[in-house]
Formats: structure tokens, C-alpha cells, sequence
């Protein structure tokens, strides 16, 4: 497979200059190398839009990524570059321009620097998380790392993605808790950003901003640069952790019971919150299906009967506190109270009381590592409603909500509703996965995702078209309530953010502007989140013409 | 690491008269090529059939990793010492969740899937078996209605040359044996060798 608009003897010329830039071993041409860029998890997998691969090229020092850029302006190469690829359920390695070349970054792969007492560290693109925490366990530093979950991916991929994770407030959003880049730009120029622009900084990976305007958002979601170093701070490693999880009888209390747990954690008091529901363990029963499945749908006092005739409570949240053995009991003490205060009939289980650093055995035994800074693989065990067929993978379909009960309750109706009388895939619990017992995830320090996920398939094309015509139709529900996604796998980009219309799609003017005055060949990452090359961009001035048909 | 008597038990349980040298019965004639001296094989102790697997490429000298679906420690603790450190191809009969963990990690170090039979549940009972990969010895196909199929299976893996060439690729097969007589699978099995990726 060529690139588009590249014939052959200019990709030939352009893989001997790759091949000179990062010698031969690290260019990657064969059928069986490229194949192994494909998206694992493309739900567009045997349609038309099904995103192929022309070329890998794995360079070893910025010097070469820099060489690389260059042969790919004077070849006009599209490329695309990884940090470790492994960002499943959101678009993993391939380009969002079909016929790309991967610029993979997975060799370069040192820990520059980890600071445990004034708690960051400094990365390049290819270190995973399992290499950043083990480089800090077998060194004995004091800091954890805050990772996705799996956690196979890296910091530096997570982070440009907007990905998150699960341990202690801002360190969940992995962009947020960045700090400092270094970055090729499109024309082959090295910067380096916030106090790394001053020669010898010594706060580069502790004071964001420098001085002027900050373009590091610029380089996250987009194709602004290849990013070749970056910091991150670090969650300093506590002495403690305990749990416990209230118990909230009525549907509506989730309003109350949210109140009180953003007020604990924005005052620092806890840590995520881990909302669920005790009735999603019945919900395949036929008499609670009966209710969900009503064409007129169901009602508040409906779902409290289904809850009362099964003793079990509508809500539940995991209440997390780290600290010392002392702080973490008043902490605790203090939610509870709060929290009894606010709902009366709430009820509380305590959980957990662990001290720091675990033994390999303890660690073995924690429920969610995730939340504990642990990166673990254990997410592909066994099969999901979303993800009936593990290695066919799921794409996750993320709108931002507001963090209040009364949005989530808005949410559960609007999707599901919105999904009423689609033909939906089969999975457990139920077509349909929107009900009135999801609850919202809470990997944002200050806004709720509220997720669902939806079954990819390497040998059902059909499925993945009917999935791929459902989250078209979620993106758009989304926006019309004021909800838009924070991520979404390249076949979604542009529907998402064509739904970020104000002023006339004012914001993708904008860094259109941007991104044709810095890589007027629009070679680095075509296509990534709605931003063409200009070149390609016939619709509206805005996208290119097959999307017309979208 | 193994527990023989996890293997003494199930392995009878399921095969009792499984002989563990079967290259004669298979047809199998010594190559001359040098073969693939594995490392490691892995088993998933939750399905029988990878215990006998087990059973057998341990008779041959190959050391066993048993996971319980899950390849983190394996990967933590092991494979990620091993790979940094030389060849050290590794072969396993595991869920295909499994698989797709460690074909992700091993492609991120120059290694690749140098053979997969997956093996599926039929509503028969029977099982589906579609090999892909190198190049397999005459004969070995033939051989599934001599042995329980993971017999078949360790025998397959010990067949792969040590050097593999791009040219050795085979197409899949697709043949059926009688059931191994273990309960129904959560997912495919998949019997696989891991190795540095094959040459020009």
C-alpha cells in the first residue's frame, strides 16, 4: 500500500531516506511488520474505511526523528507518530489517514530523570508504564506512578491522548499532570517548552508554564509536533490507604450522594471515587428486564421498588483515602459523617486499611492495582459485555458529563432512550448497555465520563458497521444535551468534533490556522482529531470530501 | 513454575495412556534443520487441556509457567528479563486473551508469532483446529487422530526450525479432532510459539 497521492518511485525514495536516517533494520516495509500497526481494535475492520499502514520507521535519537521529518516533508510522506501504540479501544497504532507511515517511538525509551523528593519525572516517548515503575521499585523511590488501566501503554502516549487513571486528584489526568515537553516541529526544528525554553532550566519538569503564551495543549490529541521528551508529576508515595463504600438506598439519592463526595475530594480530603450500582448484579433477571425494557420506559419510583424487592441499594461509591494510618481514619471518619448527614438511610461497609510499601504477595491480592499505582494486564482476562472476544477488542464511546447526580440520571434516559428500537449488538445484561444503573466514571478530577463500550470484531463486518452507525448516533445525542467526548478511536474523530460547531466551527478554524502556517505539507498526523492538511480539506474548507458522506 | 501433582492427576484424568515420545507415532522424521530449542511454555492451569500440554513439553526438558489467565507476572517478572537478554523463544497453549497480550509485548522487542493453532469448540463437541505459521513436517497434519490433540499440539512446537525464513510460511489448515473431554471454554485455545522475527 502507497500513501495517497504518492506514487511509487517517490515512496521509494522516501523509505531509502528513512533508511538512511534510521538504517535499514529500522524501517519496516514487509506485509507481516506493517501488519502488526493495524489498529487491534479498528471497528472499522473489514469496511471500506479500515485504516492500513504503508511503512514503519523506529528511530533511536531525536537527531533522526529529526532527519525522518525532514525526508518526510521532501517525499511528502504522511506520518504518523506512537509512542508505544498500545492505546486500544481508542485507535492504537494506526494512522487516522489510511496509507500512512507509523513513526514509531518505542526505541527511544529512557527514563531521563526521577525526582522523589521533589516528586516528577522526565520520559521519553517509548518507556512504558511497567518501565517507569520498575525503574522507581528498584530504586526504592518514594513517588507512584498514576496509570491507565491496562497499563501496558506509556506516559507520554496516555498523556497526549488525554487518557487518565485512577490514583490521587489532578494525577488522574495524565495531560494535566504533564509538565514540559520537548518536541520536533513539522519543519524539523527541536523546541522545548514552559521553562525548558531557558538554556540549563532547572524546573523544567516542575513549573508548567515559563513565560508567554503555553502551547503545550497544541501537541496533545493533534499533529503539532513529534514529542520527544516530557514530564510528569508524580503522586509522592503515601504511608497508607483505606476504604470503605456507602451504600445509598434510592435512586434519587445519587444527587445528595454526589454533592458530598465532589465536596470531599475538591477539598482533598478523598480520593476517586468509584460510584457502581448493587442492581447491576440483577439485571438480567426477567422481572427487572421487564422494567427496562418498556417502550415508555421507567421510573424513578419504578427502579426504588426493583431495588426494595431485592434488598439492595440503588447506589453505591467506594470512599478512598491515602495519608498516614492516622489522617486516613479521620479522613474517613469525617466522610461517613458527611455522608450520614446528607442521606440519612445511607449504610456504610469499611473496606481496606493497608500500609506502605506492599509485599509482592499483597500487591498479588489488591482488587483494582490501578488505583494503587500498580500497572497490571488483568483487564484481558476473560470476557466483557463490551468485549465478548478479548482480542477483537471494544471501542469505548466517552461523553463528558457534568459532575452532579442529576446529570447522570439525565444520561442514563437520554441514551438509553436514544437507543430504543436500534438494532443493537447481543451482549450479557442486555442489548441495550444503557440502563438506570450505570453509574459514572470518575477518572477526571472535576467532570464524570459517562462511558460506554461496544464490541469490535475481526470476522463480523456487519456488527461493526451496525456499531459504528450507533456511536454516530450516541456522538450526536451527546451534543445535542451539551456533552461532548473527551477521546474517541479515528473512526469517530470527525463526527466528534464536527460536534464542536460554536461559532461556526470557530476553535477548528483556528488551529487550522495554526497547523497550515507550521506544516504547510500537512505530513505529521493528517487527519488526527478533524485537523487536515490543507490540501485535503474540500468540504467547507474544513474536511475532506468523503466525509460528505458521513 | 508447574505442580506435578496438578499434572500427575488431570494429565491421567484426561489421557491416560498418552504416550509422551510421539514423534514415531506421528510420523515424524528428525530434520535438518536445527529445531527451536524453547525456553519457556506456558499453560493456562485453568483449562485441562494445558495441563497435558504442559505434561508433554516438560517431558522434553522445556521448563512450564502456569498462569491463570492473566500474563502480568510472566511478563513483569520473567519475559521481560528473558527477552532483553537474548532469543529465549517461548511457546504456550493459552486462551486466546492470553496470546494477545504477549503478542503485543513480544512484537515491542523484535519478536513475533511464529506459529498459532487456534483451537475451537465445536457444538459437536469436537474441536476446529487452524494452524498458520511456519512451515509444519510432512506427516504432522495426519497425525491428530493418533494422540489427544494438546499431545498433537506439543508436538507441533517442537518441530519449528530454530532459524525461520519468511519463505517457510504455511497457509492455515483447517481440521477437526475428537475433544479433549474438558469442559466448555470461555474463549478459543491457541497453541503458539514466540520467537525473534523470521528472517528475509
Amino acid at each position: 500500500m502507497l500513501p495517497p497521492g504518492v506514487s511509487a518511485e517517490e515512496f521509494a525514495a522516501a523509505t531509502a531516506a528513512f533508511k538512511e536516517a534510521v538504517g535499514e533494520a529500522h524501517v519496516y516495509t514487509s506485509p507481516e511488520d506493517v501488519a502488526l500497526y493495524q489498529d487491534a481494535y479498528d471497528v472499522l475492520w473489514g469496511l471500506p474505511g479500515q485504516r492500513q499502514v504503508s511503512a514503519g520507521v523506529a528511530p533511536t535519537s531525536v537527531e533522526q526523528v529529526q532527519k525522518v521529518v525532514l525526508a518526510a516533508n521532501r517525499h511528502r510522506i504522511p506520518i504518523y507518530p506512537i509512542s508505544t501504540g498500545m492505546d486500544l479501544g481508542y485507535g492504537g497504532s494506526a494512522p487516522n489517514l489510511s496509507g500512512g507511515v507509523v513513526l514509531d517511538l518505542k526505541l527511544m525509551n529512557r527514563i531521563i530523570e526521577v525526582d522523589d523528593k521533589r516528586h516528577f519525572a522526565i520520559v521519553e516517548p517509548g518507556v512504558s508504564y511497567f518501565d517507569l515503575y520498575r525503574h522507581i521499585q528498584d530504586r526504592g523511590l518514594k513517588v507512584w506512578i498514576d496509570g491507565p488501566d491496562p497499563g501496558w501503554g506509556g506516559p507520554m502516549g496516555n498523556s497526549l491522548d488525554h487518557g487518565v487513571g485512577d490514583t490521587w486528584g489532578g494525577y488522574r489526568d495524565h495531560f494535566y499532570s504533564h509538565c514540559g515537553m520537548e518536541v520536533v516541529l513539522p519543519n524539523g526544528e527541536l523546541i522545548r517548552t514552559g521553562m525548558g525554553a531557558l538554556p540549563n532550566a532547572k524546573t523544567w519538569a516542575e513549573y508548567h508554564y515559563g513565560v508567554g503564551p503555553y502551547v503545550d495543549g497544541l501537541f496533545a490529541q493533534s499533529g503539532f509536533g513529534v514529542v520527544t521528551k516530557m514530564g510528569f508529576h508524580l503522586f509522592p508515595a503515601p504511608e497508607a490507604y483505606r476504604s470503605a463504600t456507602v451504600f445509598a438506598p434510592k435512586r434519587l439519592d445519587l444527587i445528595p450522594l454526589v454533592e458530598q463526595m465532589n465536596y470531599l475530594e475538591h477539598a482533598g480530603i478523598i480520593a476517586q471515587p468509584q460510584y457502581g450500582s448493587p442492581m447491576r448484579a440483577v439485571v438480567n433477571q426477567a422481572a427487572v428486564q421487564a422494567v427496562l425494557n418498556n417502550p415508555a420506559g421507567w421510573t424513578d419510583s419504578e427502579i426504588d421498588e426493583l431495588a426494595a424487592e431485592h434488598q439492595l441499594a440503588s447506589w453505591s461509591c467506594q470512599i478512598q483515602v491515602f495519608g498516614s494510618p492516622e489522617t486516613t481514619l479521620a479522613n474517613l471518619n469525617y466522610a461517613k459523617q458527611r455522608l450520614q448527614a446528607a442521606i440519612p438511610a445511607a449504610t456504610f461497609k469499611d473496606g481496606v486499611f493497608q500500609r506502605f510499601p506492599l509485599t509482592s504477595e499483597q500487591k498479588a491480592q489488591v482488587p483494582h492495582k490501578p488505583s494503587l499505582g500498580i500497572p497490571n494486564l488483568e483487564a484481558f482476562r476473560g470476557r466483557t459485555p463490551e468485549s465478548p472476544a478479548p482480542p477483537d477488542g471494544h471501542v469505548w464511546f466517552s461523553p463528558v458529563i457534568p459532575k452532579n447526580g442529576e446529570s447522570v440520571l439525565e444520561a442514563q434516559r437520554a441514551f438509553s432512550d436514544a437507543l430504543r428500537g436500534v438494532d443493537l449488538p447481543t451482549r450479557e445484561g442486555g442489548n441495550n448497555p444503557y440502563t438506570p444503573f450505570n453509574a459514572p466514571s470518575t477518572w477526571m478530577f472535576r467532570a464524570f465520563v459517562f462511558l460506554s463500550g461496544w464490541p469490535a470484531s475481526k470476522s463480523n463486518p456487519q456488527q461493526n458497521k451496525q456499531v459504528y452507525d450507533i456511536i454516530l448516533k450516541l456522538i450526536q445525542v451527546a451534543a445535542d444535551h451539551g456533552w461532548g467526548e473527551y477521546r474517541t478511536p479515528p473512526a469517530f474523530q470527525d463526527a466528534v468534533v464536527k460536534a464542536y460547531s460554536f461559532n461556526n466551527h470557530a476553535l477548528l478554524r483556528y488551529q487550522q490556522l495554526l497547523k497550515d502556517a507550521t506544516d504547510p505539507n500537512g505530513i505529521l498526523s493528517a487527519g488526527r482529531y478533524g485537523l487536515w492538511p490543507k490540501h485535503m480539506r474540500q468540504l467547507d474548507g474544513l474536511w475532506p470530501a468523503y466525509l460528505a458522506k458521513t | 513454575m508447574t505442580n506435578r501433582r496438578e499434572f500427575i492427576q488431570r494429565g491421567v484424568a484426561l489421557s491416560a495412556a498418552a504416550p509422551l515420545a510421539i514423534g514415531p507415532t506421528l510420523g515424524l522424521t528428525a530434520q535438518a534443520r536445527p529445531r527451536l530449542r524453547p525456553t519457556l511454555a506456558v499453560y493456562d492451569r485453568g483449562y485441562a487441556e494445558g495441563l497435558l500440554f504442559a505434561r508433554s513439553v516438560e517431558a522434553h526438558g522445556i521448563a512450564t509457567h502456569a498462569i491463570d489467565g492473566d500474563v502480568t507476572a510472566l511478563w513483569y517478572d520473567t519475559l521481560y528479563h528473558s527477552w532483553n537478554a537474548g532469543a529465549s523463544p517461548i511457546v504456550g497453549l493459552t486462551g486466546a486473551s492470553a496470546l494477545f497480550c504477549l503478542e503485543q509485548l513480544a512484537w515491542k522487542v523484535e519478536r513475533r508469532v511464529v506459529l498459532r493453532t487456534e483451537h475451537r469448540q465445536r457444538d459437536d463437541g469436537r474441536i476446529d483446529h487452524q494452524l498458520s505459521g511456519a512451515a509444519a513436517p510432512p506427516g504432522l497434519l495426519a497425525g491428530l487422530d493418533k494422540v489427544a490433540w494438546p499431545l498433537w499440539s506439543a508436538a507441533a512446537i517442537r518441530q519449528l526450525p530454530a532459524t525461520l525464513r519468511r519463505a517457510d510460511a504455511f497457509r492455515a489448515h483447517a481440521i477437526t479432532s475428537a475433544s479433549a473431554g474438558s469442559k466448555p471454554w470461555e474463549e478459543p485455545l491457541i497453541t503458539w510459539a514466540i520467537t525473534v522475527k523470521p528472517l528475509a
